[in-house]
């Protein structure tokens, strides 16, 4: 009986599947700074400090990295800010 | 006009001007998502994989559509009990509703901008109500209801 051959098959390791995403929040000229900020307190969790920087971050640069994890995780919340009218979008934070 | 926060947190608006009446009224007929412009910036995509902005427009968008309804829902009503009379106007907005206002506020304001196609240039500019000009009309809209946005983040600020 010949040998079978080796299958030429190439998986992923655990440490590329979990690679951390990004939720970007992007720059608008209509909402609001304060609304911006008060959305990343009531969907992210943020302190009223690290939601003031990350909406100048966004105002003055035109997007913050506002939170990095699991990719279900970073798709949950672009969910929810986008329910706030927020233009998020969710990134691996390095190439995959 | 006149803006107060009530003893049980609501706010109110009386005295509301003719003009600004017919402004508030116009917020329940909601936005044309039909439009392309209106609806990119209602529904925009999540990223740049194409697997994913399928399965978001297939099972995500429909849950922001109702929202996006409800929140216009609870605004259409309150908007309803002002009344049909420009006299002595008035509205009352509960604070179980100012998530719904906010959400409602955003939805007209973001969908006039992409409609029109405003620039952030001409967001800035001195807005003078003119009525004989409808573009001096939207960027008064835009900026009016911005204003109401902010009357209602700063009172949920003050009630943290």
């Amino acid at each position: 009986m010949p040998a079978l051959e080796t299958p030429d098959l190439q998986t992923l390791d655990q440490s590329a599947v979990d690679v951390p995403w990004n939720v970007v929040v992007h720059n608008d000229p209509i909402n609001l700074m304060s609304y911006v900020a008060l959305v990343f307190r009531k969907v992210l969790g943020h302190s009223k400090d690290q939601a003031r920087r990350h909406m100048l971050e966004v105002h003055n640069k035109g997007r913050s990295i506002v939170w990095s994890g699991s990719r279900e995780k970073a798709e949950l919340y672009v969910q929810q800010l986008h329910s706030h009218l927020l233009l998020a979008t969710l990134e691996p934070s390095t190439p995959l | 006009m006149t803006i107060s926060r009530k003893s049980d947190h609501s706010i109110q608006l009386e005295d509301i001007p003719p003009f600004l009446f017919h402004v508030l009224k116009s917020l329940a007929s909601g936005p044309r998502p039909q439009n392309p412009d209106v609806h990119s910036r209602l529904f925009p995509s999540p990223g740049s994989e194409e697997r994913l902005n399928e399965d978001w427009f297939a099972f995500v968008q429909p849950d922001l559509e109702d929202i996006f309804a409800a929140a216009r829902e609870i605004v259409a009503e309150d908007i309803r009990q002002m009344g049909d009379s420009e006299e002595n106007a008035q509205l009352s907005i509960p604070p179980n509703h100012f998530d719904a206002w906010l959400n409602a506020l955003n939805q007209d304001r973001l969908s006039v901008a992409a409609e029109n196609h405003f620039s952030e240039a001409d967001l800035t500019e001195d807005v003078s109500p003119d009525v004989s000009d409808p573009r001096s009309l939207l960027l008064f809209r835009i900026s009016f209801f911005g204003f109401l946005q902010e009357c209602l983040v700063r009172s949920m600020e003050e009630g943290d």
